[in-house]
């Protein structure tokens, strides 16, 4: 005890080290979950948060339209386009929602349900993120209110952006499939039979093998999920940049690009 | 500084680095300002040390809110503290420019430990995908630095009797 007195500031640092490491150690072993204390925390910064992040956000996107005026102004003029051959193709389709119809009733006659129940989304809008590290993990403003719980799915326009791994009355911290180590089954959207695995790699992409390593995946092909595993099937994922054969495993390795910019996301949607 | 005065500069630096510092980030990179405010206390204030606590505490809070496990950003927090600390002794804390380096190795130290326990854990992140974006946070946190230098120096001049009353 003499010691501890004699060496008092020694003392308070190695505790609050043992302290912190025993939190940490915690914190691994329940997968990042925080105790109920945590989750009283966390509720009670996102009330002031919430209204901050609006302005933020209103600010970044003015900010952001004035200095890309004629990056918008372009791209105007190429939905413009866009808008006139999606018209024509909507004339086609019609033809076939009869077709569509038909066979949904079908599906219903087989008790066929879409995405395992998960076909309705609830969105939302990102409140807390600290880019204060490259680690892209978020706080989104949906929770157990809106029917959110841990390990659903979240998409953005572009595609999968992660999973839900803490839910709160009205939050929900989001850790992206770029932070984790999960593996994400898929498949190409030329070629539906050629499948594989992908995973997030060290340099902040994804990088996976083909099962079949006689299929022809190219540069640029578009990758979505497969269905198998926890994530619903037909989420982009991202397109593939680079395609080689790795002698040593025998597998052709695939490296992707996510279609989702995780730079400038600030609305979500969560899959129930 | 009053304790009132630090905690109320922490709770502002926290807020802002989870909403309004988004405003100013750059490819999703941006300035630490809870590390920034401790490494500038420390510096600026015979008794600065003290701010480290208060880091500490609202490191842990940055963790529950946005951090994947809750716990490492204190624990850095800490050994930045005390590098600010020792480097404070050592160097003459007057110039802006021992802050400026004294934070350009803090970033380096956070960011590399940072790694190391998420690597442990199970991250996926190689050392040169975090090493490629450590210039980014580095120019930040100088920057904030040299602001906080600039707005605090005087004011420490001003109150230099000034102590803690816990």
């Amino acid at each position: 005890m003499n010691w501890l007195r004699e060496h008092r500031l020694f003392t308070v640092i190695s505790g609050i080290v043992l302290f912190l490491c025993l939190v940490i150690i915690i914190s691994f072993l329940t997968a990042g979950g925080s105790s109920f204390l945590g989750r009283g925390a966390h509720s009670l910064v996102h009330k002031f948060e919430k209204p901050l992040m609006t302005v933020t956000s209103g600010v970044r996107n003015t900010v952001a339209g004035v200095i890309s005026y004629n990056d918008i102004k372009k791209e105007n003029e190429e939905l413009k386009a866009k808008v006139e051959q999606l018209e024509t193709e909507n004339s086609d389709l019609s033809i076939k929602r009869e077709e569509l119809k038909q066979l949904k009733k079908l599906s219903n006659s087989f008790n066929f349900e879409p995405y395992q129940g998960r076909s309705k989304a609830v969105a939302a809008r990102i409140t807390e993120l600290d880019s204060s590290n490259p680690y892209v993990v978020f706080t989104v403003d949906a929770g157990t209110d809106k029917g959110i719980k841990e390990d659903y799915i979240v998409v953005d326009g572009n595609g999968l952006v992660g999973r839900v791994m803490e839910v709160g009355s009205d939050w929900s911290k989001v850790v992206s499939i770029l932070s984790q180590n999960n593996n994400i089954s898929f498949r190409v959207t030329r070629k539906q039979s050629i499948t594989g695995v992908v995973q997030a790699n060290s340099k902040g992409e994804l990088e996976g093998f083909v099962m079949n390593e006689k299929a022809k995946i190219v540069k640029g092909d578009t990758l979505v999920t497969s269905g198998v595993g926890i994530y619903p099937e037909g989420i982009k994922i991202g397109k593939v940049r680079e395609v080689d054969y790795d002698e040593n495993k025998q597998l052709k390795v695939i490296t992707i690009r996510p279609t989702v910019s995780f730079d400038s996301l600030q609305k979500v949607a969560i899959f129930k | 500084m009053s304790f009132k005065r630090v905690l109320l500069l922490f709770a502002l630096c926290f807020l802002a680095q989870l909403s309004v510092v988004n405003a100013i980030t750059f490819r999703n990179m941006g300035p630490d300002l809870i590390m920034c405010m401790m490494i500038a206390i420390t510096y600026l204030y015979d008794d600065g040390y003290r701010s480290i606590p208060f880091a500490l505490f609202f490191g842990l809070l940055l963790d529950v809110c946005v951090n994947q496990y809750v716990g490492i950003t204190p624990l850095i927090y800490l050994f930045v503290g005390i590098f600010a600390t020792a480097a404070r002794i050592w160097l003459n804390a007057e110039k802006l420019i021992t802050m400026a380096v004294t934070g350009a190795i803090a970033t380096v130290i956070f960011q590399t430990a940072y790694f190391i326990i998420m690597k442990i854990l199970g991250s996926p992140f190689g050392l040169i995908y975090i090493l490629e974006r450590e210039p980014v946070f580095i120019i930040y946190n100088v920057i904030v630095l040299s602001i906080m230098f600039g707005i605090m120096h005087t004011k420490a001049e001003e109150y230099h009797n000034d102590r803690y009353t816990i």
